[in-house]
């Protein structure tokens, strides 16, 4: 039995299934979006944001009743800056992070009840140069592996931290900015990074997914290259892979002008050889033209071979065989910006 | 004591429902009251710099108020989200 819980525009759902059915919970925070999952240890997280109200984070033991926080990760009153939404939860085993917009992370020991600002990347020398993209100025993607983080910011870059997140440096050498020619002048900052993926076991090899193309790295961040061979389009915002298999997943989108499925065919695509070369995955995928995308969000996996999306047009495409077969579910959400499996 | 009605999307921010009552001579001193009871309604009804929301309206017995406006022991304090899509 598969426990999926998803985050929409309004709403977050519980979705309980297998191949003979699914039952469906929610909503969850009926009219807010819900824009965030996460766990520390015990304790479920899930951050809510309204066009009205701003950001909340609420926590629960059980899935069903839920708690708010007092206090959710916020700028200093002096600033210019918003809190628009949480866009990331993520552990590294001792600290909770999240990663917010306007971009920046906060950090917290105690399951998510306070927070504190990582100065180091919030206050980066860079700062006034961080412009926002289509989709806001976010701090959407968080790496850990011991003492390194890596954060992606769309618009912005990947940071790459050595000493725990207490200074910061821009790793995008090979990547070209947002709004350059491929051989234009490289700023220190102006890459919009949708989506990253790291090699447990040899956490310098990371992928990404970035609005100019798809790209992996061998020497965490320092370097990055294309691999794109076999793709229909290098747009996107997925970028998965399975750590037990070492299998890739990603979703090409058109272009970013036209941020759908090439041809109307929505489909998986996965890498065997590291990203090298990839190919579509499975079956499962309708002959009927899909014209919904997946949002950076909308994507997990466990690592044995289970891996499920939701796209903007609310449908959840889950795959139990390592993206050998795939199912839709019947039912239809608003569209979904957070997806965990639990 | 002066009466606050919360919007409904507020329900599952609060701990003590969507009417409550607060003391307070004006709007400001009396969400400061609301606040201490219900810490996680700050950060939903003021932005960044201790204003009011945008997109949030408060009425004072039916008249539009702002944070310095006055209130009575028997004052109802509307809170409205501004009418806006989706």
């Amino acid at each position: 039995m598969t426990r999926i819980v998803i985050g929409s525009e309004k709403g977050g759902y519980l979705l309980t299934g297998d191949s003979g059915g699914w039952s469906v919970e929610g909503p969850l925070f009926p009219g807010w979006k819900v824009t965030a999952f996460g766990r520390d240890n015990g304790m479920h997280l899930a951050a809510v944001a309204s066009n009205w109200f701003g950001v909340g984070i609420h926590r629960s033991e059980d899935l069903v009743n839920w708690e708010p926080i007092d206090r959710p990760p916020a700028w200093p009153e002096d600033s210019d800056r918003k809190m628009e939404q949480l866009w990331r939860f993520h552990h590294d085993g001792k600290r909770l992070w999240a990663g917010v917009a306007h971009a920046g992370l906060f950090t917290s020991t105690d399951a998510g009840v306070t927070w504190n600002p990582v100065d180091g990347l919030n206050e980066h020398h860079t700062r006034p140069d961080w412009e926002p993209g289509l989709g806001g100025l976010t701090a959407h993607r968080i790496l850990t592996a011991g003492n390194q983080v890596w954060v992606a910011i769309s618009a912005v870059g990947v940071f790459r931290s050595d000493d725990g997140g207490a200074t910061w440096s821009p790793k995008n050498d090979g990547v070209p900015p947002v709004d350059s020619p491929e051989n234009g002048p490289r700023p220190e900052v102006g890459y919009c990074v949708h989506g990253l993926a790291q090699d447990a076991e040899n956490p310098m090899t990371i992928w990404r997914q970035d609005h100019r193309g798809v790209f992996r790295t061998t020497d965490g961040g320092d370097s990055w290259v294309r691999i794109e061979n076999g793709l229909p389009a290098n747009f996107g915002f997925v970028m998965w892979r399975d750590h037990g298999s070492g299998r890739m997943f990603t979703v090409p989108l058109e272009s970013d002008e036209n941020r759908v499925p090439v041809d109307g065919r929505l489909r998986v695509y996965l890498s065997d050889d590291r990203g090298e070369t990839w190919w579509v995955a499975g079956t499962g995928w309708p002959d009927a033209p899909q014209f919904s995308g997946v949002l950076r969000g909308a994507f997990d996996g466990d690592g044995e071979g289970r891996f499920v999306f939701g796209t903007t047009g609310g449908r959840v495409w889950i795959t139990n065989d390592n993206g050998e077969t795939w199912e839709c579910l019947e039912a239809s959400f608003p569209r979904i910006g957070a997806v965990s499996l639990l | 004591m002066a009466t606050i009605i919360l919007p409904r999307l507020l329900g599952q921010a609060t701990r003590n429902g969507l009417r409550q009552e607060v003391d307070g001579e004006d709007l400001a001193s009396a969400l400061d009251g609301l606040f201490t009871r219900e810490p996680s309604l700050k950060a939903h009804l003021l932005d960044e710099t201790g204003s009011i929301r945008q997109h949030i309206l408060i009425f004072v017995d039916g008249r539009r108020a702002q944070l310095g406006s006055a209130i009575e022991s028997s004052s109802e304090i509307r809170i409205l989200q501004a009418v806006s899509g989706g």
